[in-house]
C-alpha cells in the first residue's frame, strides 16, 4: 500500500514537472505547479507528516501559486506565450546545477545504501510541532526570527507595490 | 511503517476518486447527449452585450491585488503557526503565551506599516477621489 | 474519543465496503441537499418577494431541481472560439471537486454500531481535521480564477480577479477566528471539538465573537450576498462563469451550493454543537446507541438547513458592498478583531487554568 501510493504522488508530481517545464503558456505552468506541489503533499502524507502536507497545500497551492497567476497577470500584456529562445543562454547553467543536484543524490543514496529503514509510527505531528516551537533547545529563536523575516517581506511588498501604483489601471 | 496515516486517508483517497469521476461523468455526459453546438461568428466570440469587442480582455491589473495576494501568504503562515501552537497553548502555559505574543506583535507592526502606507486603499486613486468630490 | 475503530488492516474489505458507503451515501444526501437548496433559494426569495416561485413540477415544485438537472444536460454544449480550451473544460470540474473532498473530514452524528463493529459517522477523522478543511477549500480559488482567465473575455476576467482577491483574504479571517477553539479543545480533530461542546457549552456562546467573523467570512468565501462582488450582476453579467453555458454552468451552480453546505456544516460543527441537542450529554447518546446516532444526524441536518435558511435570508436583507468596503472591511476591521480575539482567549484560559 505504502509502495503504491507513493509511486502515484511521484508520478502527480513527475507529471506536473514536466508539464511545467515544457509547455509554452505560462499560466498552464502555473497550473502545472499546482500538481507538482500536490504530488509533493501527497509524499508528505504518505510519510505521516499530515500537517506539513495542508500546510504545503494551503501556502504554496492556495497562496504562492494565486501570488504566481496575479504576477503573470500583472506583467505580461497578452499573459502567455514565453519566447524560450531568449533563455537559451541559461541552459548550461541549469545543465551544471542538474548535473550537481544529481551527483548529491548518488551520495545520499551511497550512504544510505545498506542500511535497515525504521520508518516510525508518526505521533500527531500537530502536537510535537507546537511543543518544539517553545522548546529554547529546539526552534524557539527559528520561530522568532521568521516573524522578523515575514516582517521585511511584507515592507519590501510594500514598497515594490508603491513604485508601481502610479499608471496601473484600476480594476 | 505509517499505518495509521495511511488508514486515516484511505476514505480520503476514495473521495476525491469520487469527486473526479463526478466531475468527469458531468462533463463528459453533456457533451454526449446535449445538443451539438452552432457556432457563428457572433456566438464565438466574447460576451459584450451586443457590441463587437474592440480589445482583447488579458489586460494587466492593479498591483493591490498583488498586495492582497502576498499579504495573505504572510498571514496564512501565521494561522499555520498559530494551530499546533493553540492546540499545546494549555500546556504550555504563560511562557508559550508570552512567546506567540511576540510573534504576533511583530507582524501587527508590519500589519501597521502596510495600512499606514495606505498599500490596501482601494480607493485612493485619482479617479475615486475626483468622483467623490464631484 | 477512544473507540476501538475499525482499520484497514483488521478487515480490509469490511472497511472498504464501509468507507464506499460512508462516501456514497453523505455525498448524495449533500449533493441533493445543494439542489434542493437551489429549489429553496427560489421559493423563499418568491415569498420574501410576495411572488409564488417554481410550482409547476411536482407538488409545490418539488422536482424542479430534477427537471433543472435534466435539463443542463441537454443544452447545447457551447465552447466558445475564443476561450483556452484546456482549461476552460477543466476550470468547473475544479470548482466543484475541493467542496466534495471537504465533505471528508465533516461529522453527521455520532458513531454508529453495525455487525458489532463502530464505524464512526465522519469519512475521515483526520487528527488535522481543520487544516484539511481549509487547504482543500482554498483550491476552490482555482476553479474561478480558471475559469475566468480562460474564458478570454471582459466580465469573467474581471470577475475572476476579485473572486480570487475577495477568497484569499477572507480565508485569513476564517483560519484566524477560530484559534480560540482550538485553544480550550486542545485537538483539531472535528470530532472532538462536538464532543468537548456537546458536554460543555456550545462555542457560539463561549466564542461570541469567533462566531460573527466566521460567519461572515463564511459569506465571503462562498461568493454570497452581500459579498458576492465576483458574480455581481448589475456591474459584471454574471462574473466568471459568464462565457459558460449548459452543464459546464451548472457544475459551477453545484460546485457554489456545495461549498454553500460545507460552511454550514462548519458552522453547525464548530460553533453549534453538531449533532448536541441541548441538555444531552456524550453519556446520552452512547446510552441510546443507533437511536443516539440518528438523533445526533437529525440534529445535525437541522442546523445545518437552518444556516442555509440564513444564507437566504440575508440575500434579500442586506446590499451588496462595494470592493473596497469588502477589502477594508476583511483586512482592517475584521483582521485585528479575530487576533485580539486569540489573546484574549489566552488571557481567560491561561486565567482559569491558574
Amino acid at each position: 500500500m505504502l509502495d503504491f501510493m507513493f509511486v502515484f504522488f511521484a508520478a502527480i508530481a513527475l507529471a506536473g514537472g514536466l508539464v511545467m517545464a515544457f509547455h509554452q503558456s505560462i499560466v498552464h505552468s502555473a497550473f502545472a505547479l499546482v500538481a507538482v506541489l500536490f504530488g509533493v503533499a501527497g509524499l508528505y502524507w504518505t510519510l505521516g507528516a499530515d500537517l506539513l502536507g495542508a500546510t504545503q497545500i494551503l501556502l504554496y497551492v492556495g497562496g504562492v501559486t494565486i501570488l504566481l497567476l496575479f504576477a503573470v497577470m500583472l506583467s505580461t500584456r497578452d499573459a502567455g506565450r514565453l519566447a524560450i529562445g531568449r533563455y537559451i543562454l541559461m541552459a548550461p547553467v541549469l545543465g551544471l546545477l542538474g548535473a550537481g543536484l544529481l551527483r548529491v543524490y548518488q551520495g545520499v543514496i551511497a550512504i544510505s545504501e545498506g542500511r535497515e529503514l525504521t520508518l516510525l509510527e508518526p505521533e500527531p505531528t500537530s502536537d510535537a510541532i507546537g511543543q518544539l516551537f517553545v522548546d529554547p533547545h529546539g526552534f524557539l529563536l527559528p520561530f522568532e526570527v521568521l516573524s522578523v523575516l515575514l516582517l521585511v517581506v511584507l515592507v519590501g511588498a510594500v514598497t515594490v507595490a508603491r513604485q508601481q501604483q502610479e499608471g496601473t489601471p484600476d480594476a | 511503517m505509517p499505518e495509521q496515516a495511511i488508514n486515516d486517508y484511505i476514505p480520503v483517497l476514495l473521495l476525491t476518486g469520487f469527486a473526479v469521476s463526478f466531475a468527469a461523468f458531468n462533463l463528459v455526459a453533456s457533451w454526449l447527449l446535449g445538443k451539438k453546438a452552432l457556432t457563428n461568428p457572433a456566438k464565438d466570440s466574447p460576451f459584450e452585450c451586443g457590441m463587437v469587442p474592440f480589445h482583447t480582455e488579458r489586460r494587466r491589473f492593479s498591483v493591490r491585488f498583488y498586495v492582497v495576494a502576498m499579504l495573505f501568504i504572510l498571514f496564512d503562515i501565521e494561522v499555520v503557526f498559530l494551530y499546533p501552537w493553540a492546540v499545546k497553548f494549555q500546556a504550555l502555559g504563560a511562557f508559550g503565551f508570552a512567546e506567540m505574543l511576540v510573534f504576533l506583535g511583530v507582524l501587527i507592526i508590519g500589519w501597521w506599516y502596510v495600512i499606514k502606507k495606505g498599500a490596501l486603499d482601494w480607493s485612493s486613486s485619482r479617479r475615486h477621489t475626483l468622483r467623490r468630490s464631484a | 474519543m477512544s473507540l476501538a475503530v475499525l482499520t484497514f488492516a483488521d478487515d480490509p474489505i469490511f472497511y472498504l465496503a464501509a468507507n464506499l458507503a460512508k462516501i456514497v451515501v453523505f455525498t448524495h444526501i449533500v449533493l441533493i441537499l445543494s439542489a434542493l437548496s437551489v429549489l429553496a433559494e427560489r421559493k423563499v426569495s418568491a415569498w420574501m418577494q410576495d411572488r409564488l416561485g417554481p410550482n409547476r413540477v411536482g407538488p409545490g415544485g418539488i422536482l424542479q431541481p430534477a427537471a433543472d438537472a435534466l435539463k443542463f444536460f441537454f443544452k447545447e454544449d457551447i465552447v466558445p472560439g475564443h476561450v483556452d480550451k484546456v482549461l476552460y473544460i477543466l476550470a468547473p470540474a475544479i470548482a466543484l471537486m475541493p467542496a466534495l473532498i471537504v465533505l471528508a473530514v465533516i461529522p453527521y452524528g455520532p458513531p454508529l454500531t453495525v455487525l458489532g463493529e463502530t464505524i464512526p459517522m465522519v469519512i475521515a477523522d483526520l487528527d488535522i481535521g481543520i487544516l484539511f478543511v481549509f487547504a482543500i477549500s482554498s483550491l476552490g480559488v482555482y476553479g474561478i480564477v480558471l475559469a475566468g482567465w480562460a474564458s478570454n473575455s471582459k466580465y469573467p476576467m474581471l470577475g475572476g480577479v476579485r473572486a480570487s482577491a475577495q477568497m484569499i483574504s477572507y480565508e485569513v479571517m476564517l483560519g484566524l477566528s477560530v484559534v480560540g477553539i482550538f485553544m480550550s479543545t486542545e485537538s483539531l480533530r472535528l470530532t472532538d471539538v462536538i464532543t468537548s461542546q456537546v458536554d460543555g457549552t456550545w462555542f457560539m456562546f463561549s466564542q461570541p465573537i469567533a462566531f460573527i467573523i466566521f460567519v461572515i467570512a463564511a459569506f465571503a468565501e462562498t461568493n454570497r450576498l452581500p459579498f458576492d462582488l465576483p458574480e455581481a450582476e448589475t456591474e459584471l453579467v454574471a462574473g466568471y462563469h459568464t462565457e459558460y453555458s449548459s452543464m459546464k454552468f451548472a457544475m459551477f451552480f453545484i460546485g457554489e451550493y456545495t461549498a454553500m453546505f460545507v460552511f454550514s456544516a462548519l458552522v453547525a460543527v464548530l460553533f453549534l454543537g453538531g449533532w448536541d441537542i441541548p441538555f444531552m450529554s456524550n453519556a446520552d447518546f452512547e446510552a441510546l446507541g443507533n437511536w443516539g446516532t440518528l438523533l445526533g444526524f437529525l440534529s445535525f441536518f437541522v442546523k445545518c438547513l437552518a444556516f442555509l435558511f440564513f444564507y437566504i435570508w440575508v440575500r434579500w436583507t442586506i446590499p451588496r458592498f462595494r470592493f473596497d468596503q469588502l477589502m477594508n472591511l476583511g483586512w482592517k476591521v475584521l483582521m485585528p478583531i479575530a487576533l485580539v480575539n486569540v489573546v484574549l482567549t489566552g488571557v481567560v484560559l491561561g486565567w482559569l487554568g491558574s
